[in-house]
């Protein structure tokens, strides 16, 4: 059966999946970083089909059956999500959307819907490196770690951005937890995505909703961008003073800004380019 | 909890750390995992409240080192020191 790795940093998962199902794997999960391998590695999941039912193993424990693939890819995703989180016990978890410019990355933190995978996509549409839609890590050393998960392309989007006919469907919560349809798409589709290096972070930017259209930007105080990073962290635990100084350090080097934006792909492609050359300058601190 | 006067003298609890930032400051309570972020006047009004300085003298500190405050800064301080006893961020003398 073939054989994949997915790894990020130092932590990496193997999958073994039978030749009709690997086709459905590499492009839904992880597509951008899974490899194929030689050997398994200390965490590997295995999939069996057995009377058109599917078997999701990891680590030879049975943890889902289902029918249909795109449950089981689902739960395979969110699985090697969580395993690769944990196998990163030393990074602050932030959730938001991490893009690079010429090895210079910017962070933009946001509330689910709040244009985050949309501004990845126009800026990888712009030459930018995709380093994670979702989840921002940041190691002790306040580098970025790349997190190339597949981008979940939710309902509101799938207007603006074509879907290839082949892409499974998968259900995933909304904002208020109800269930909709979304498609997993590899970030390259759209773009180059990072290669396995850290990126030095540059700026904080906090997406809010604009609802009169176009897009602001305003300089936040560090205090406030300090407060809001807060809300987005998944792991305020880990801030004892040994990683709340470098945090801190890193915040006060450099810009925070709030980005009010209604959706980026829907901007007029002239204030799309506006908004990517101000993005550039703010990289740039110019 | 201690009465705020302009006589009275707060004092931070020597536990908590303080860290700068370019326009305020945190206060990270490690017992409880709790962060408290202060905009730039309550920063300045927590390196202020040592025990050596009382409400008044705060004040005055303000006016002389805030050009914001037009208006009298009494019910800011004050204000922002009752939060901080709220919070329980300060020694009971």
């Amino acid at each position: 059966m073939p054989l994949f790795k997915i790894q990020v940093d130092s932590a990496e998962v193997s999958l073994e999946c039978s030749q009709s199902f690997s086709a459905g794997i590499r492009s839904a999960v992880f597509s951008a970083i899974i490899k194929s391998t030689p050997q398994s590695t200390k965490i590997h999941y295995r999939i069996l089909t057995h009377n058109d039912r599917l078997y999701l193993y990891r680590n030879n424990r049975l943890t889902h059956r289902n029918r249909q693939s795109n449950r089981i890819i689902y739960a395979l995703e969110w699985q090697i999500v969580n395993d690769l989180v944990i196998k990163n016990p030393t990074a602050l978890k932030f959730h938001a959307a991490a893009l690079a410019w010429h090895n210079s990355g910017l962070i933009f933190c946001g509330a689910p819907s709040s244009g985050k995978t949309s501004l990845s996509i126009l800026l990888m549409q712009n030459g930018w490196q995709f380093l994670s839609d979702e989840f921002a890590f940041l190691n002790p050393n306040q580098r970025l770690i790349p997190f190339p998960r597949n981008l979940i392309i939710k309902p509101h989007l799938q207007g603006n951005i074509p879907i290839p006919a082949d892409s499974l469907i998968f259900r995933v919560d909304d904002d208020h937890g109800a269930k909709q349809e979304a498609y997993y798409l590899s970030p390259k589709l759209f773009g180059t995505v990072s290669p396995k290096k850290l990126i030095i972070p540059t700026s904080f930017i906090f997406l809010e909703n604009h609802e009169r259209g176009g897009f602001r930007f305003e300089p936040l105080a560090h205090y406030a961008a300090f407060r809001l990073l807060m809300q987005h962290l998944f792991n305020p635990q880990l801030l004892k003073r040994e990683r709340l100084d470098p945090l801190l350090n890193l915040l006060n080097a450099i810009p925070v800004y709030s980005l009010k934006i209604a959706s980026p792909l829907n901007l007029p492609p002239a204030e799309q380019q506006t908004l990517v050359k101000q993005l550039i300058q703010i990289i740039n601190h110019d | 909890m201690e009465k705020i006067n302009l006589e009275y003298r707060p004092t931070t609890r020597p536990d908590l750390p303080f860290r700068e930032l370019k326009d305020g400051g945190v206060v990270y309570e490690y017992q409880s995992g709790t962060l408290h972020s202060l905009n730039t006047t309550a920063a300045y009004i927590w390196t202020l409240c040592d025990g050596n300085h009382t409400i008044s003298e705060i004040i005055t500190s303000i006016q002389q080192n805030f050009k914001q405050f037009e208006t009298d800064p009494t019910s800011e301080v004050i204000k922002t020191v009752e939060k901080f006893q709220t919070l329980n961020l300060l020694i009971n003398n």
